[in-house]
């Protein structure tokens, strides 16, 4: 992959932690800069369901926050640039996090065709909104072949997400999660 | 007498006797042209394949200085059809391309002294662009391309980048010196970037397949090759001889002739036409924007 010049990449990816910081998503102390690559953090808001493990069948909850592990390498902002790691626990087709509630090791995958199709150049703005689709707009055409997406991939097949912000008060949800926006505001 | 008048009147003088016994004596005739900026040149040519073959014949005999050639690659059988410096020997098979080039540049020229690397693009000394006075690119993809466009354009050298594909052919040529002209990133498509994920699987790891590799072959033939090559390596002396007066005067020298800066130059071999688009300015662009507000810094400061 191609790559900017050192001096150029440096800024580049400073303007990009930027607009993290201005989108509110970068997770605190999470930045570690390396010599060519930086690690960092995101908190991704948006309605997904997180599964327990549940004898008597499947028990989701609906939830806001997720966190994404992302490292820029030198290819940034070339295609292959920034490495992905679904870190907090999610039931979903094409999201395959490293915390499971099961027994499967989990890779921490996120399918990215989604990705390649948001933009030109891959900024991490956009990537950040094409990670907020993803999880509210599962894709269940296109999974992940591992067995919990596979599951997710039925249950997503079955149930489309309109059915399900009426079944989990999602509204609500959403509703919650602003007032405590709120308070950290006022802090 | 107006001063473009007097640069075209200015003629030489060449010793008689090196008419027939100067090797360079017929190129010297052309007006504007000085020997000693190209042998005092050094080229970066990026690609030892069929242009890249044709680009280094024609600088060779025209007396480089020095050329730095950097090819990580093998030579296959298929590739004989359209190579100049890969004869048609015996056991010229599996000999790196670089080093066949050099070997046959010491009968075309032993004064031209050929720097050949065995290196990916990535992985070369960045201290190669800084030597370099023009950088040509004769690559068969879109990721190196941009690679060389990136560095020849951080280290303010021109850069003539080639393609070919049956009977098509397209120059383009960058130098940040020319104000708002475009490098080769401004013009990104989606298209390219979609070329550029292809070596990616759903999940963002890279596809190592030996398909991966054979998939992308073109159809080419040395035709067009050296149309293009000969254009590639007309523009990289024209930067040798003028890009010395245009820094100074801000315009290019009569006898030489302005270089295609942030315009493409395609060739049609169906209908036999030869178009010249100009390329716009991305004022996004990663790198002409991050040079340009480095430039306005530095005026700041001056300023102050």
């Amino acid at each position: 992959m191609p790559e900017l010049p050192l001096e150029i990449w440096k800024d580049r990816i400073e303007n990009e932690v930027r607009s993290l910081e201005g989108l509110h998503v970068l997770e605190n102390d999470s930045v570690i800069h390396q010599e060519n690559a930086v690690e960092l953090i995101i908190n991704i808001k948006a309605i997904g369901f997180i599964m327990k493990q549940d004898p008597d069948g499947l028990d989701l909850i609906p939830q806001k926050g997720h966190r994404v592990f992302l490292k820029l390498n030198r290819s940034f902002p070339y295609p292959g640039g920034v490495d992905f790691s679904w870190y907090s626990n999610i039931f979903h087709p094409n999201i395959h996090p490293v915390n499971l509630p099961t027994e499967e090791t989990g890779t921490g995958y996120i399918c990215l065709n989604v990705l390649k199709k948001w933009s030109r150049l891959s900024d991490l703005e956009s990537t950040v909104k094409a990670l907020q689709m993803l999880v509210e707009h599962p894709n269940p055409d296109d999974p992940l072949n591992y067995p919990i997406c596979l599951e997710a991939t039925e249950f997503f097949r079955q149930n489309t997400m309109e059915d399900l912000r009426e079944q989990y008060d999602l509204e609500e949800v959403e509703a919650e999660e602003e007032e405590d926006d709120d308070i950290i505001i006022i802090d | 007498m107006t001063k473009e008048e007097e640069e075209i009147t200015d003629y030489k003088v060449l010793e008689e006797a090196s008419i027939d016994d100067d090797i360079y004596d017929r190129q010297k005739r052309i007006p504007g042209w000085d020997q000693r900026k190209v042998s005092n040149a050094s080229v970066m040519v990026i690609g030892a394949g069929a242009t890249g073959n044709e680009l280094v014949k024609n600088l060779v005999l025209t007396g480089i200085g020095k050329i730095i050639l950097i090819d990580y690659d093998i030579i296959e059988r298929s590739n004989l059809n359209r190579c100049v410096l890969f004869n048609m020997e015996k056991d010229i098979e599996n000999k790196y391309k670089v080093d066949v080039v050099k070997e046959a540049c010491k009968n075309l020229n032993p004064e031209v002294e050929i720097v050949a690397l065995k290196q990916k693009l990535e992985e070369i000394d960045e201290e190669l662009y800084k030597q370099s006075t023009v950088v040509c690119s004769c690559v068969d993809n879109i990721e190196a391309r941009i690679h060389a466009n990136n560095y020849a354009y951080y280290h303010n050298k021109p850069f003539i980048d080639s393609g070919i594909d049956e009977f098509f052919g397209s120059i383009q040529v960058v130098y940040p010196g020319v104000e708002d002209s475009a490098c080769l990133q401004c013009g990104i498509t989606g298209t390219d970037i979609k070329l550029m994920w292809k070596k990616f699987s759903c999940t963002g790891q890279e596809i190592k397949t030996e398909d991966g590799e054979t998939m992308g072959k073109m159809a080419t033939i040395i035709t067009t090759t050296a149309i293009i090559g000969g254009i590639q390596s007309q523009q990289a002396l024209k930067f040798i001889l003028g890009v010395d007066y245009f820094n100074e005067h801000g315009k290019w020298n009569i006898n030489i002739g302005a270089p295609l800066v942030g315009k493409q130059l395609n060739y049609n071999g169906l209908t036999n036409r030869f178009d010249i688009i100009e390329k716009l300015m991305n004022p996004k662009c990663d790198l002409c924007s991050y040079i340009k507000r480095n430039k306005n810094k530095k005026i700041e400061l001056k300023k102050l």
